[in-house]
């Protein structure tokens, strides 16, 4: 029985479809990871599950209850929303103190979370005079709270420095491997990589991907990198590629060409006919981000587009 | 709801808040009841306001006079404590912690009120408290007699504080009503302002005799312990309707409001 279940889970504000006809399943257990661009609905997916907003239409379970009674399964659950929200003329411990009342939870366990995110030192300092990355532990230790069996942290790492950073990716390993299931939101895809068992990638809304890491990066496939001698054929190579059937994006010099390596001898020659020397030709396995990219159409911010799409594109003819 | 009302009381116990909230409130009392004290007979009254005599002032339940005259003043200062402590939840973004911790938002709501009832108790206690130490001197000073003051001196107090408390609590639930229309303090206080100063003012202008009706006149009167334009009885009846149906829309909006701070 999966943990959290939706079924066209659909959520609109106004005339803008956040979530739209949803259906993911997600295991008990593990560290799953949340993607998709910023819009794409992943915080309003995170709060139709916690009961803080309602669904326009579908369903959805949380614990094998409906998210309409969200009270049935609050206590199972912490969570770190966007961004942590603390009273800021209040101390760490106080804060805590506040949100352990309402869950009933003793004064011991507040020292239990401050010791795990290793504040526990400057409990007794206002939570205003913390820094980012300190506000961020804090709102881990809230989350941590209730000592969880299902933790969602929307952009844990934020803020925090590469030691912090690496910190909350084993203690999210470790809540992993203790049975509980972790769900992180997160735009950086390689602390979901290093992170994550399983990924649900979401765009406008829907749901591009739900499984195992593993079967997504395998999915995308390898990929060719081909570096022409002149970086101005970088263009004029990828069109040429297009037309020979492959998918090929042209990135700063290179250009990523969608294609095992056992086609990299296709490539070259398909180059050489073309009348454009190659510098240099890598066969590469896809990584999550350009797997990320290619699977939510987004730029990767150095001139990463799909030849083949935006020549159509431009024809009006929608996407290749 | 008893998790709630712990929580609740955790956060007002916030020092700005205790000292900003009681603080304020005490010493504005203070200060306008030197005011009519000092003024007494003197003053050049508003339309509806009624004059304070020094005959009134030494009656037994003179030391109230002050509060009770320029209630509405205190009673913004209470509006805007409510407000700043149900806004300030949506301002951090806490809200969306305490509704995810619990899910039961009429039980989250019961218990905020419920603790800032409290809070508004105790502030009126203070203010009582400061009234009964402070006022025999500035009456002195004055040159009002207290002659009678001490006439049934305890059972001047336990009414006067239990008026000053009833009407605090009516006015902050009106605070309570603005903040979660609002869900901003600075609005929130400005919308309380604005219709105790400017519309029901203009309304007791033009409406003389059913301005009495408004939330602000029989908050006054029931503070005042009854007037003579209205009943004690009724204005209790009156201002009950106006906080019943302020929790109810309250209640209402937030249980079914998206949290999406």
């Amino acid at each position: 029985m999966p943990l959290i279940r939706t079924n066209k889970l659909t959520r609109r504000f106004g005339h803008v479809v956040a979530v739209r006809d949803l259906d993911l399943e997600i295991a008990r257990g593990g560290v799953v990871g949340l993607v998709g661009p910023n819009g794409s609905g992943k915080s309003t997916l995170i709060r139709l599950l916690l009961g803080l907003i309602r669904p326009t239409s579908g369903s959805a379970m949380v614990f094998d209850a409906p998210i309409s009674h969200p009270r049935a399964y609050a206590a199972r659950i912490g969570a770190l929303i966007e961004s942590p929200a603390f009273l800021p003329s209040l101390s760490a411990r106080a804060n805590l103190r506040s949100l352990a009342r309402l869950r009933g939870i003793s004064n011991a366990r507040v020292n239990d979370v401050l010791e795990t995110v290793g504040l526990l030192e400057r409990s007794t300092e206002p939570a205003k005079h913390f820094s980012l990355g300190m506000k961020q532990r804090l709102g881990i230790a809230a989350a941590l709270l209730p000592d969880p069996e299902l933790l969602v942290l929307d952009e844990p790492t934020n803020g925090l420095d590469p030691a912090g950073m690496v910190e909350i990716r084993t203690l999210l390993r470790r809540l992993g491997d203790e049975g509980r299931t972790v769900i992180v939101s997160s735009h950086l895809l390689s602390e979901i990589e290093a992170a994550c068992d399983t990924l649900a990638v979401v765009r406008y809304g829907e749901l591009l991907f739900s499984g195992p890491l593993a079967d997504l990066v395998a999915q995308a496939g390898e990929c060719v990198e081909a570096v022409p001698e002149h970086q101005q054929d970088a263009g004029r190579l990828a069109e040429s590629l297009v037309t020979r059937g492959w998918k090929a994006t042209v990135r700063g010099e290179n250009v990523h060409v969608a294609a095992p390596a056992s086609e990299a001898a296709d490539v070259n020659r398909a180059a050489a006919q073309a009348g454009i020397t190659l510098r240099a030709l890598r066969p590469q396995e896809a990584s999550l981000e350009e797997v990320f990219l290619r699977m939510t159409g987004e730029s990767s911010g150095d001139n990463g587009r799909p030849v083949g799409a935006a020549e159509k594109d431009d024809e009006g003819g929608g996407a290749s | 709801m008893t998790r709630a009302i712990r929580s609740e009381l955790a956060r007002l116990r916030n020092r700005n808040f205790i000292l900003g909230g009681i603080g304020l409130m005490a010493a504005l009392a203070l200060m306008l009841t030197t005011i009519i004290f000092v003024t007494a007979g003197e003053r050049v009254m508003g339309p509806g306001e009624q004059a304070v005599t020094v005959e009134t002032l030494e009656a037994a339940d003179g030391m109230f006079v002050g509060v009770q005259s320029s209630f509405s003043m205190l009673g913004i200062v209470v509006l805007a404590l409510w407000a700043v402590a149900v806004t300030s939840d949506y301002a951090h973004g806490l809200i969306r912690l305490l509704v995810q911790a619990e899910p039961g938002r009429l039980r989250l709501l019961g218990g905020k009120i419920v603790a800032l009832a409290g809070f508004t108790c105790m502030a009126s206690l203070v203010t009582t408290v400061l009234l009964l130490v402070v006022m025999p001197g500035i009456a002195a000073l004055a040159g009002v007699s207290t002659g009678a003051w001490t006439d049934d001196l305890l059972h001047t107090v336990a009414v006067g504080y239990l008026n000053l408390t009833l009407a605090a609590l009516l006015w902050g639930i009106a605070g309570l009503l603005v903040g979660m229309v609002t869900r901003s303090a600075g609005i929130a206080i400005a919308v309380g302002i604005g219709y105790l100063l400017v519309f029901e003012g203009l309304l007791g202008m033009l409406l003389d005799s059913a301005s009495r009706w408004l939330p602000g006149s029989s908050f006054s009167t029931i503070a005042a312990g009854g007037t003579a334009d209205m009943t004690y009885g009724t204005a209790l009846l009156v201002a009950a309707a106006y906080a019943c149906a302020a929790i109810a829309v309250a209640a209402l909006l937030f249980w079914r409001r998206d949290i999406t701070a």
